[in-house]
């Protein structure tokens, strides 16, 4: 058998990130493949055990700029567990209100990517449209667009006005608005439907094999949520209260996983207007002045599924050991179970964050059987793209979402 | 939901193996094998109750490096709960078994794990390196408390000054 490797990393100019993908492929099906990272390697937790306990928050923030306050939030439970303290009522309602407006503006931004890395660019101009809502409710809520700087063990720095919790509120509903459009209007299409179901399946043991976590696992059928499982701040009365619901479906494909997402928009709109109706009056800092010996875990469930947190304590001013996961790190093997079999071109989508050259190319030019060359206009373009679209339409029969639909 | 509480379901199903179980607050249970039982007691853990493998921990302790594995038990008939396998690797030969082999969600962090403390896992599927350079010098270990904070001899970064012959029309 005649084996190609494709190297694709670790720099390119369309990668978010330094990656190396190693493919190994046999005609256009990939046999094998090895991921290699490190190229970005900080060493953030050897520079954590040097800071003092107030400075981790500022520098476990700056991890991600997307997860700026999943990885804070799981190293103020680590801490909060090792002093054996709660936030006050305020604040435990004031957190999650900054969390779920980070996972919706992360699941809106992965959506716009994901669009753009399939050639469907609408999606990701709408998705980044109203990604701007999202953006915008956080910089009235905290006084930033990224990087909030709220989270600080035993509370919150600051407050919530109640002028920001009314231009949340409205803009909450505008973004549910155009949440449920995608669900109609992406979902329905019958060029997603082509693209992406029965792409890159992690089937359930795989999930489990790898301890796959997050929207990449629970599409599997694997039902867990850190915010359901292990309850804290106000995440636990209001799943008790039936408010919202972890998003588990069973497909397992690109298609679940982008479905997945898109419940979950809906579920963190639920939850941030149940805590700003809810929000009680008070304190927001319980005043942590030390923090004792012990060791604690905090974990808390990012938009990429579980971030995880192990701090331990000698009594000092700083953490002798910090050890952050990022739920990355468990979800990048899966590669190994998902991309062979595969097709070359479905493993920039089934990794999501590769190179889109792979997946499509805009034709302008056209050279037909004769040699000819003809320019076509953007008319033609979208004639071309109607027809084709309506063809595929009328291949696939009836498409639809109810499935899905009936989740809502 | 479960009847049992978790800790009795450890105790009688690891019974032997363990060296010190306890439950310090709600949902964390902390407990220590020795390092021949750890593949053992993640084996139980992780097939027979439905744990998780949310990561592991390396810390450099005057005895050896203590290693961590923190589970998340997710099994529908037991209780939603963290359980943390603490083993230790001592010095001066820093030996353990591998988790890895058990199952592969350990690979990448007991790759980690050897990288940044030198901890040899034993019958481990895949021992490359996963976050360091390939040039990384041998013996030097980031996460050690021994690790020099500047000036590591036999470590030369590579001159980026000098440009590539190919590139030297740009300049």
């Amino acid at each position: 058998m005649k084996e190609t490797i494709i190297p694709i990393g670790p720099f390119h100019p369309l990668l978010e990130e330094p990656e190396l993908f190693t493919l190994k492929v046999d005609g256009d099906t990939v046999i094998d493949v090895d991921v290699r990272i490190g190229w970005n390697h900080r060493g953030i937790e050897k520079l954590s055990q040097g800071l003092t306990w107030d400075q981790v928050p500022f520098l476990i923030e700056r991890i991600c700029g997307i997860c700026s306050t999943s990885h804070p939030y799981a190293c103020v439970l680590a801490m909060e567990e090792i002093c054996d303290i709660e936030a006050p009522p305020r604040a435990q309602y004031i957190r999650p209100v900054v969390a779920e407006l980070e996972r919706i503006h992360s699941h809106l931004l992965w959506l716009g990517l994901a669009g753009h890395f399939i050639g469907y660019n609408t999606v990701f101009m709408w998705a980044w449209k109203y990604r701007e809502l999202t953006l915008d409710s956080l910089e009235q809520l905290t006084g930033n667009r990224n990087h909030y700087a709220m989270f600080k063990a035993g509370g919150v720095r600051r407050d919530f006005s109640q002028k920001a919790m009314d231009f949340t509120m409205k803009a909450m509903d505008e973004t549910e608005k155009a949440t449920k459009m995608f669900l109609g209007a992406v979902l329905d299409d019958p060029v997603m439907h082509k693209r992406l179901k029965g792409v890159g399946v992690l089937t359930y043991e795989d999930a489990i094999q790898y301890s796959a976590v997050g929207p990449t696992s629970r599409p599997s059928g694997v039902d867990h949520d850190a915010r359901r499982d292990d309850p804290f701040d106000a995440y636990g009365i209001s799943h008790d209260k039936g408010v919202w619901k972890a998003i588990v479906l069973q497909d397992g494909d690109v298609f679940a996983k982008a479905a997945c997402r898109i419940l979950e928009i809906l579920e963190s709109i639920k939850i941030i207007r149940w805590c700003i109706e809810n929000i009680p009056d008070g304190e927001i800092d319980a005043g942590v002045k030390e923090i004792p010996a012990g060791e604690g875990c905090g974990h808390y469930e990012a938009p990429r599924g579980e971030v995880f947190h192990y701090m331990r304590s000698d009594g000092s001013n700083f953490p002798i050991r910090h050890k952050v996961r990022a739920p990355t790190y468990n979800n990048l093997p899966t590669y190994k179970a998902t991309c062979p079999g595969a097709h070359i071109a479905d493993v920039a989508l089934i990794t999501a964050s590769i190179d889109p050259c792979y997946c499509c190319t805009e034709r302008v030019g056209v050279v037909d059987k004769l040699g000819t060359k003809h320019i076509l206009t953007q008319d033609d373009l979208t004639k071309l793209s109607v027809k084709k679209t309506n063809e595929i339409r009328r291949k696939l029969g009836k498409t639809t979402y109810d499935p899905y639909a009936k989740m809502i | 939901m479960a009847d049992r509480a978790m800790i009795d379901v450890l105790k009688e199903k690891l019974g032997s193996i363990i060296n010190d179980i306890s439950q310090p607050r709600k949902r964390r249970i902390y407990l220590s094998v020795d390092r021949e039982n750890v593949q053992e007691a993640a084996r139980v853990i992780f097939y027979d109750l439905g744990g998780r493998l949310c990561t592991a921990s390396g810390i450099d302790t005057m005895p050896g490096v203590e290693i961590i594995y923190h589970f998340f038990i997710e099994h529908p008939d037991y209780e939603k709960i963290m359980v943390n396998l603490k083993t230790l690797a001592p010095k001066p030969d820093l030996i353990t078994k591998s988790v890895g082999a058990v199952f592969k969600a350990a690979e990448w962090i007991e790759r980690e794990i050897t990288e940044m403390f030198g901890v040899t896992f034993e019958g481990h599927p895949d021992p490359r390196k996963l976050l360091l350079a390939d040039d990384w010098p041998e013996g030097l270990y980031p996460l050690r408390s021994d690790y020099p904070q500047k000036d590591v001899e036999g470590f030369e970064p590579q001159d980026v000054d000098e440009p590539h012959p190919d590139a030297t029309h740009l300049l």
